[in-house]
């Protein structure tokens, strides 16, 4: 009685983990088919003509840089000083220093000779309260906005109320952009009449590159295993997943770190939602939503090549809480919107994006998790299930190594970020690696995400930053 | 059933990495002959950076040293040549380089026009119109149309707007096919003023988004001439050809018929009654005054604050605006006013 039981279970638990792997490994598949025809048109092409066209502000749109900074003394002026370094006609640098602790307001009002000033404006989104804007004496196109504590939302409202032009890019306190970055983020808003309400840009690991004044002078991979980890899964979700879902207008996350938004669009879906955790995503679909709603012919699009180069955890405890956090954040707003999955009013949103969203990004972590468990469970339980344990680790083989090195393939085929053959040929090694530690370890993190969800428990990451420059990497 | 799915899996997976090493080799023997061709071109301009500088800049001889030998030294003479034309505005440079373009890089240009990959057709299209290549065009135009995407017929617009203003206009009034706002700017902008004001008095034959595009592009250029044409726009059907048309006007700073503005002062849209109310800077207060008045008590804030704005700039607006403080019963008119005279003060 005992072993039908325990055979019938293991039968429909393996099988039902099998046909998830099976449905995830051809979606990723397709995906990955998608991307590639998107990137193999354009790889030829000399991008700088683009460059060079759009550099003169008749041919494209003034746009307001909002940094939101809280106790980003490490990295905020390497950031600051990336974006002053920018090829762009026409922008404008707001950091908004969100009540941070640490000395952030004294670094930048030191570095770039702050002087308070009085700026009157329209107040459209309800923030905390602003205490002090200073403007640079030396860049006066750069502004600092001193406020009250109120959480990167709150912050980057304050800098959209602030803004005096019509687009705004997001960037983290951090991040180091790269000189043609903005002008080929706003690529698609500049040539589709407005369309293409919000852009997101490709996010890479900066940790091991070599940097000064805010300008990357070398590519270099982490020598730390961690971090190289992280360099191939962020080539896999925005290489593959991202692409893909850009083209058909189904992009439900690009990232905070580096974004574009129509100020106007921003605005009326109601700004940055305060007191969510992944309030990125929570403004796309908000901005899907509208979209739909209103049956306006807008699109959200991701663009790979501008790229912005963000310092990725060192360390199992922060990447913990960071994977916690993003997974939190994406169940609370699948969440918030569940009204949207499977709702013909929502047409590919919520017939396509949601329920991948829900299936394979969200509860994905649990089922694969059970994967392990059920591998480990197999081994101890011996004949049939060998084979079906084998199955299973085959199509996690798949699904884990072959798509990582194929992400490794496509981006130095596509777009050549790291050039050395022996920076390729580490990332295709620890792709071999990545399903016996880093996967199970992350999808763990993630189903964490899950209980602090339900356990509605409120978690504010914080990095502990290192610095990129060169000056601060020897320390 | 399931070692048979295995072993199924297990050659799908054998075969996956075997394609995977491959593109491996591939990706990193690509890399080599790149970096062989960038060291290549680096001494090639190494060698012969004296005799280019001696030969576009100071009428020195011309040596076949500098005739490109390979892919490398194209691409090698192709930036040079790109450098000299966007950041040197001279004729006589230009001209060398065109005729240097002629003879020695035509065929390879020919070759990438015909190649089947997208990225190299729009590289070897922007070529001809930086080169003045115009033998190319006859060619490409024999190609299969099938393969020309939307881009390529950018391109080509832009190609024609400079080399053959016939087809350009044939072309253009067809709306066959129909580009962004910036890219009619970008083909605007290479234009003569005079085929500018052809283009204008034909304005409502071209697609929207073309009609936008010229209005900005001949209020950038300035041309006086054009005010009495956009002036006539003002009664266009199409709200957002009227607002730019006021932009255009305000840009060039003078106004002919006021009697036409008169009529926004109370627009439905906000965006017209802003633009008239700056325009109005350009008209002696005596006669905007009143429609002033009015915009500075109107009921968007972006629209009072030009208003108050408008007003400050005049010799007299400090007392204008000091008498509407006084005077007005509008409280956020009010306010707005006093930051007007606030912002003036603090400049002074």
């Amino acid at each position: 009685m005992m072993k039908n039981f325990i055979d019938i279970f293991m039968w429909f638990f393996g099988g039902t983990i099998i046909i998830y792997m099976i449905i995830v490994t051809v979606i990723y598949g397709l995906m990955y088919l998608f991307a590639l025809l998107k990137v193999r048109k354009e790889y030829r092409l000399d991008k700088t003509i683009f460059d060079e066209t759009h550099i003169d502000s008749f041919y494209s749109k003034p746009t307001s840089i909002i940094v939101p900074a809280y106790n980003e003394e490490v990295g905020v002026i390497d950031s600051v000083r990336s974006l002053l370094s920018l090829r762009y006609p026409e922008f404008e640098i707001i950091i908004v220093n969100d009540g941070s602790t640490d000395r952030t307001q004294e670094v930048i009002i030191e570095q770039f000779k702050m002087k308070p000033i009085h700026k009157k404006i329209h107040e459209e989104l309800k923030t905390r309260k602003v205490i002090q804007v200073y403007q640079s004496e030396i860049h006066p196109h750069c502004i600092l906005i001193e406020k009250e504590n109120g959480g990167k939302a709150d912050a980057l409202n304050v800098g959209i109320n602030y803004s005096k032009f019509p687009y705004f890019c997001s960037i983290d306190g951090d991040s180091i952009l790269e000189e043609s970055s903005l002008l080929r983020v706003m690529k698609p808003i500049i040539l589709s009449d407005e369309e293409v309400i919000a852009v997101g840009g490709n996010v890479r690991i900066a940790n091991g590159i070599h940097m000064q004044l805010g300008t990357v002078f070398d590519m270099k991979l982490s020598k730390n295993y961690l971090v190289l980890m992280q360099v191939i899964e962020y080539l896999r979700a925005f290489l593959m997943g991202r692409i893909a879902l850009s083209q058909f207008n189904l992009v439900l996350i690009i990232s905070g770190a580096f974004s574009v938004f129509s100020k106007r669009w921003v605005i009326e879906a109601g700004g940055y939602a305060t007191g969510t955790i992944g309030e990125d995503m929570e403004l796309i679909v908000k901005l899907h939503r509208l979209i739909l709603e209103r049956k306006a012919k807008k699109r959200i699009e991701f663009v790979p090549d501008p790229v912005c180069w963000t310092e990725a955890p060192q360390t199992m405890s922060v990447l913990r809480r960071q994977r916690r956090r993003w997974h939190q954040g994406l169940l609370e707003s699948l969440w918030k919107h569940k009204k949207m999955t499977l709702n013909p009013t929502y047409g590919g949103i919520g017939f396509i994006a949601f329920p991948y969203f829900w299936v394979i990004e969200c509860l994905g972590p649990v089922i694969e998790l059970s994967g392990y468990v059920y591998l480990v469970i197999a081994f101890f339980l011996g004949s049939i299930y060998y084979e079906m344990a084998l199955l299973l680790l085959l199509l996690f083989v798949i699904n884990g190594v072959i798509f990582s090195i194929s992400a490794v393939i496509f981006e130095a085929w596509g777009l050549k970020r790291y050039p050395k053959n022996s920076d390729t040929l580490r990332m295709v090694l620890l792709s071999f690696t990545e399903i016996f530690w880093y996967r199970p370890i992350t999808l763990f993190w993630r189903c964490e995400g899950i209980l602090n969800f339900l356990r509605k428990k409120s978690e504010w990451g914080k990095m502990e930053r290192v610095g990129l420059s060169t000056k601060e990497q020897e320390k | 059933m399931i070692s048979i799915t295995v072993e199924i899996l297990l050659w799908i997976i054998m075969v996956l990495l075997l394609v995977c090493f491959v593109c491996i080799v591939y990706i990193m023997m690509q890399r080599g002959r790149v970096d062989q061709q960038n060291k290549r071109a680096k001494r090639y301009l190494e060698k012969t950076k004296t005799l280019w500088e001696s030969y576009l800049l100071e009428d020195g001889f011309f040596s076949v040293v500098l005739i490109p030998r390979g892919k490398s030294e194209i691409v090698a003479v192709e930036s040079l040549f790109l450098s000299y034309i966007h950041n040197m505005y001279n004729e006589e440079v230009e001209e060398k380089v065109r005729e240097f373009s002629k003879k020695y890089l035509l065929k390879h240009y020919e070759k990438e026009l015909k190649d089947k990959n997208w990225g190299k057709r729009m590289n070897a299209l922007y070529k001809i119109i930086d080169f003045h290549l115009v033998e190319l065009v006859p060619i490409y135009e024999s190609l299969n149309r099938e393969m020309k995407t939307k881009e390529e017929q950018f391109v080509l617009l832009k190609i024609y707007s400079v080399f053959d203003k016939e087809k350009f206009f044939t072309i253009i009034f067809s709306n066959k096919y129909t580009f962004s706002e910036i890219e009619y700017k970008q083909i605007f902008s290479l234009l003569d003023e005079d085929i500018l004001l052809q283009l204008i008095e034909q304005i409502e034959e071209l697609h929207l988004n073309a009609q936008y595009a010229l209005i900005d592009t001949v209020s950038f250029k300035g041309n006086i001439e054009i005010i009495k044409m956009l002036e006539n726009l003002l009664t266009s059907s199409d709200s957002e050809i009227r607002i730019r048309s006021l932009k255009g006007i305000d840009k060039m700073g003078l106004v002919k018929n006021f009697e036409l503005y008169i009529p926004f002062v109370t627009s439905p849209l906000w965006e017209e009654r802003l633009m008239v109310a700056k325009v109005f800077l350009h008209v002696p207060l005596k006669f905007t005054y009143a429609y002033l008045m009015d915009l500075l008590e109107d009921t968007n804030w972006r629209v009072q604050t030009q208003a108050a704005n408008t007003i400050s700039e005049f010799p007299d607006g400090v007392q204008v605006l000091n008498e509407f403080i006084l005077t007005s019963v509008k409280e956020d008119a009010v306010k707005i006013a006093e930051e007007m005279l606030t912002k003036r003060f603090n400049l002074q």
